[in-house]
């Protein structure tokens, strides 16, 4: 056997197999990184995830903005009737305490045509503040499974509630009393 | 009382499966064999205690025990009793026992099989396999606990009450029996069908089945004994998981057809994909374990295979059970996500050292190398790449742009059939050409004049063929060229055969029949191979047939009406709602369907309708030369749209299937001492 | 498995709790809206066949019966009798929700990584079977390797009856 034919197999052996060792190790560290962010639930707690949304009226905001106020996060879509159901509630929390630092906010979320949320917007006289959200940004940052899902962000920029399904004025106007009551 | 017997037998079988691995490693240091034997009853011992806990898991689920929170959660009074006992495997912690069961079968088999004559592997053979079980078991005892039960605390606030735990704890009473009965939530709609009484457990017979091979190729790696007498003992092993994978894909691919309401069966959906990586694996393997019996070769190479099929079938029980990618399906998800991908990590990285050690002291060296290029081993060497070429593209499409696109560039992207047919079909136009041509080669090296010859019959016929299909209307070039290409593998098997049983009658004198048996009973692995290669052929142009010739349309029907579909005419009869005898809604749509005016058969789709979401169950009507086959979208007594596909040729797809778990049965099946 | 394309819609639903009618809302809904389309069944098919499901991963949109997909086949109806091409409406819904929505990436990137990675694998355990070859193309049966197996199976078989002997 040549020197040569000895030595291809040791030097193939070191690389081959650092490479395949590390290829592993480096998968592993991936789908970890991967299953820990996939198993992150809503945020129920601590501070919101901040994010920018365009309005319909084509103004900008952004959630870390409106610090001091108490906002009121609502994902909805056209088509899902329980969105419906609700809507006029959240008009009503809206009109009820605008004055005292609330911010409505809704995020339309897997909308077929921006022409159906505008058309939604305008059929319930909602006053409040609305935008799609492109590529489902948002809604993902905050785990949104389906429409309705609301968030209630404390003056502090805190998730204080989560809502799933559709709400009610009787349901959360207290909770937004007390979290109006509460200092900046 | 069941839930107690459940915890302790449970119990039993992992300390069972510690203590073989302590003791048969400590056996392996000092070569204390009676305390080899001490291991080995242990890990005997995993395999009756494991039938006991999922016994009693069994008689809780049929005997509507729903302080279970499994029975609880995956039955409900109106559960009738087949699917009360399939509801083993119905949900996360369930199908854990119940693979630990599968699993422990298939050591404990494979030690008593091999006891005697690989004796010399078994002390680092069983504490490989003991460690998976061990790791399964662990599973099912600390986190996804089966006999879990409900209990309500009587001193704790309101709102924490009710908990479900495995022991009793102080002070808590079980719920009323009314009150568990009335919130039973059931089965998954979707797995109450017949298919799924067999599905999982021959895809899990085949993922467990994998362990064996495995434990083989890492107790010759840590004790040196490289010679080819690991070889022999998992190949057949590797054979028997084979089978069971391959028969837990075809069925999966029925269910789906039947149940899942697309007109296909297989839609490159991750978790499907997740199934068919080990499959290519191990085919690969399948393959080139020959060269190395009869060339010396490709040591190395076979190693690394074996390590990659277990390792492909950790990850595909991770993938599908962790929630890591495809969330959605939650069949799995749980907690059990980061011990698998540790466990997955663990084990492969053990192997993979091993060899690398191994690999540096020249342990893996050929003992022939490659004369020609035109000889059996490098056509089989040919075949792996194109198995490990379709391997890295479905992992890639399924599992590595998904993820690192998601993570990385926090960008999600859906790769769908589309872009996977894009690349698989070449290669598996390649493996069927391949698939003709590797048979007839010799090992060491031929002449391609040589070749040409034994090519020249099989490719006449294969021509023939074509012409007739082009003759009998196959307009399409492209169909015409993929079935040409199917066919030649076929002609040259059936060529093989023949040419087998030609040279019994003129040796022996055998008459045909008994020459056919003879054959396959003398070689089993030659022409049982060969069956699995015309069931492959078979399955091929079933799915070439069903793809492009695939006829779909959506109508929408008053009753009495009919609407024309090729020679077919179909005629919109009646609808009815019934009830089944769970409970549930049906609305049933009756269809007649007619060919040149006559009457061949009644077509029933329906929409079951369940709380969450409604299904859709297809009717057929099936031939060997298509089905008719047709789906309710919505409707009602008077007005209803079905969507209806015409699938030439589908049924061979499950014919073909059929040729080949049998042909792998032959291949398998031991040899009695001649 | 196979399992799971339907499965994945009736996950989505019942992890996001029952209560939410949307499933069986869907079909008096769907039926109104019919009664306005234009564009045929089969047309509408053909454009889902090629998009994915918004909320349930990896199930096609021409398959999948939840509201939201319910919702975009309707677009897609309308869009078509307005007039426009597959391509343009499929390119709208990618603009609006990502590649995720289609089985073929759109981003140049993204498709770059989809088709190049699989065929440049492809070429590298090809071109790896090449080269093994043209080294050994000239080999034959190395005397000190067949030694050696030579050698290990006679250490083998006493191996073997050491424990044959140490068993009685």
């Amino acid at each position: 056997m040549t020197r040569h034919e000895r030595a291809t197999p040791r030097i193939a052996a070191r690389w081959g197999c650092s490479a395949l060792l590390l290829g592993v190790i480096a998968t592993t560290v991936i789908l970890g990184a991967q299953l820990a962010e996939r198993n992150r639930g809503r945020p129920a707690s601590g501070p919101a995830p901040d994010f920018q949304l365009q309005l319909f009226t084509n103004e900008h905001i952004e959630l870390n903005d409106l610090r001091g106020q108490v906002v009121l996060l609502n994902f909805w879509a056209s088509w899902c009737p329980p969105c419906r159901a609700e809507a006029p509630d959240l008009q009503a929390l809206h009109e009820d305490f605008a004055g005292s630092g609330l911010r409505v906010i809704g995020v339309n979320m897997l909308e077929s045509s921006p022409a159906k949320a505008q058309a939604f917007v305008d059929e319930l006289g909602i006053g409040y503040a609305n935008g799609e959200d492109i590529e489902q940004r948002i809604a993902r940052l905050y785990r949104v499974e389906a429409p309705p899902e609301s968030f209630l962000v404390d003056r502090r920029g805190q998730v204080r509630q989560v809502y799933i399904g559709s709400i009610t004025y009787d349901m959360i106007s207290g909770n937004i009393q007390s979290l109006l009551a509460e200092a900046a | 009382m069941l839930a107690e017997l459940g915890l302790v037998a449970l119990t039993l079988a992992l300390a069972g499966a510690l203590y073989a691995i302590v003791a048969c490693l400590y056996s392996a240091r000092t070569g204390e064999q009676r305390l080899l034997q001490s291991g080995r009853n242990a890990a005997l011992l995993t395999c009756p205690a494991l039938l006991l806990a999922t016994g009693a898991l069994v008689v809780a689920l049929l005997t509507e025990q729903y302080q279970l929170r499994y029975v609880y959660q995956v039955t409900d009074p109106g559960t009738p009793p087949l699917y009360r006992f399939t509801a083993l495997w119905g949900a996360q912690r369930g199908s854990l026992l119940f693979w630990s069961l599968l699993m422990s079968g298939f050591i404990c088999g494979a030690i008593a099989l091999n006891w005697r004559g690989e004796r010399r592997l078994m002390p680092v053979c069983i504490p490989v396999m003991m460690a998976s079980l061990a790791f399964f078991l662990g599973l099912s005892l600390f986190i996804e606990n089966p006999f879990e039960r409900w209990w309500i605390l009587i001193d704790a606030p309101v709102e924490e009450q009710v908990v479900s735990r495995a022991l009793i704890p102080p002070r808590a009473v079980p719920p009323t029996e009314a009150n568990l009965r009335a919130g039973a939530e059931g089965m998954n709609p979707l797995l109450r069908h017949f298919g799924m009484v067999i599905h999982p457990p021959m895809l899990y017979l085949g993922f467990v089945g994998f362990t064996i091979p495995f434990a083989f190729a890492v107790a010759a790696l840590a004790s040196g004994d490289l010679s080819n007498s690991w070889i022999r003992a998992t190949r057949r092993w590797t054979l028997i998981a084979w089978l069971f994978l391959s028969l837990g894909l075809i069925l999966g691919g029925r269910w789906a057809y039947d149940v899942l309401g697309w007109g296909g069966y297989w839609g490159w959906d991750p978790v499907e994909n997740a199934a068919f990586l080990p499959w290519l694996v191990g085919t690969a393997f399948i393959h080139s374990v020959m060269i190395q019996e009869k060339r010396g070769m490709l040591k190395l190479w076979n190693m690394l295979l074996v390590i990659a099929a277990f390792s492909a079938v950790m990850f595909g029980t991770f993938a599908t059970r962790s929630g890591v990618i495809d969330s959605v399906h939650s069949f799995a998800r749980s907690e059990v996500g980061f011990p698998m991908l540790a466990f997955w990590a663990a084990m492969t990285l053990l192997a993979l050292s091993l060899l690398a050690w191994r690999w540096r002291g020249g342990a893996l060296r050929d003992e022939r190398q490659f004369a020609s290029l035109l000889s059996r081993e490098s056509l089989f060497v040919l075949n792996n790449v194109i198995f490990i070429a379709l391997f890295v593209a479905i992992f890639w499409g399924s599992f590595g742009l998904p993820i690192a696109s998601e993570l990385f560039l926090s960008k999600e992207v859906t790769i769908g059939a589309q872009t996977f047919e894009f690349y698989v079909v070449p290669l598996f136009i390649a493996m069927y050409m391949l698939m003709g041509v590797a048979p007839l080669a010799a090992w060491g090296g031929m002449t391609v004049a040589r070749l040409g010859g034994m090519l020249r019959i099989p490719l006449l016929l294969t021509a023939l063929g074509v012409a007739g299909l082009a003759v009998g209307g196959t307009d399409l070039l492209v169909a015409a060229l993929g079935y040409g290409v199917v066919m030649f593998a076929a002609i040259v098997a059936l060529c093989e055969i023949a040419r087998g049983v030609a040279a019994r009658r003129q040796t022996l004198g055998e008459g045909p029949l008994r020459a056919l048996l003879a054959l396959f009973g003398r070689n089993q692995r030659r022409y049982g191979g060969y069956m699995v290669h015309l069931g492959v052929t078979v399955i091929g142009i079933g799915v070439i047939g069903s793809t492009i010739f695939q006829t779909e349309a959506q109508h929408t029907l008053n009753r009495g009406e009919t609407v024309v579909i090729q020679d077919y005419a179909l005629r919109y009869e009646d609808f009815v709602r019934a009830q089944a005898v769970d409970g549930r809604l049906m609305n049933i749509a009756s269809l007649v369907l007619l060919r040149h005016g006559d009457e061949v058969a009644r077509i029933r789709p329906r929409i079951d309708d369940y709380p969450q979401l409604p299904m859709s169950i297809a009717g057929a009507h099936s031939t060997l030369e298509n089905d008719f086959y047709v789906l309710l979208i919505r409707g009602d007594r008077q007005r209803a749209t079905f969507r209806i596909y015409i699938n030439p040729l589908v049924n061979l797809v499950w014919w073909g299937g059929l040729l080949l778990i049998l042909g792998t049965a032959i291949a398998a099946y031991p040899k009695g001492r001649r | 498995m196979a399992d799971c394309r339907q499965l994945a819609c009736f996950a989505v639903r019942q992890r996001a709790a029952i209560f939410r009618p949307l499933a069986s809302l869907l079909l008096g809904f769907v039926c109104a809206l019919l009664a306005s389309a234009q564009a045929s069944d089969n047309a509408v098919n053909q454009v889902a066949q090629r998009m994915y499901c918004p909320v349930c991963e990896n199930i096609p949109l021409d398959e999948c019966l939840t509201a939201a997909c319910q919702e975009w086949k309707e677009e897609i109806r309308a869009q078509l009798a307005a007039g426009r091409s597959e391509q343009a409406i499929i390119d709208s819904f990618v603009a609006r929700f990502g590649d995720h929505v289609v089985g073929v990436p759109v981003d140049p990137l993204m498709r770059a990584l989809t088709i190049a990675l699989p065929l440049l694998a492809t070429a590298l355990a090809l071109g790896i079977g090449a080269v093994t070859f043209r080294r050994f193309a000239a080999g034959k049966q190395l005397p000190a390797a067949a030694a050696q197996r030579d050698r290990s199976e006679a250490a083998y078989r006493q191996r073997l009856e050491a424990d044959v002997r140490a068993r009685r």
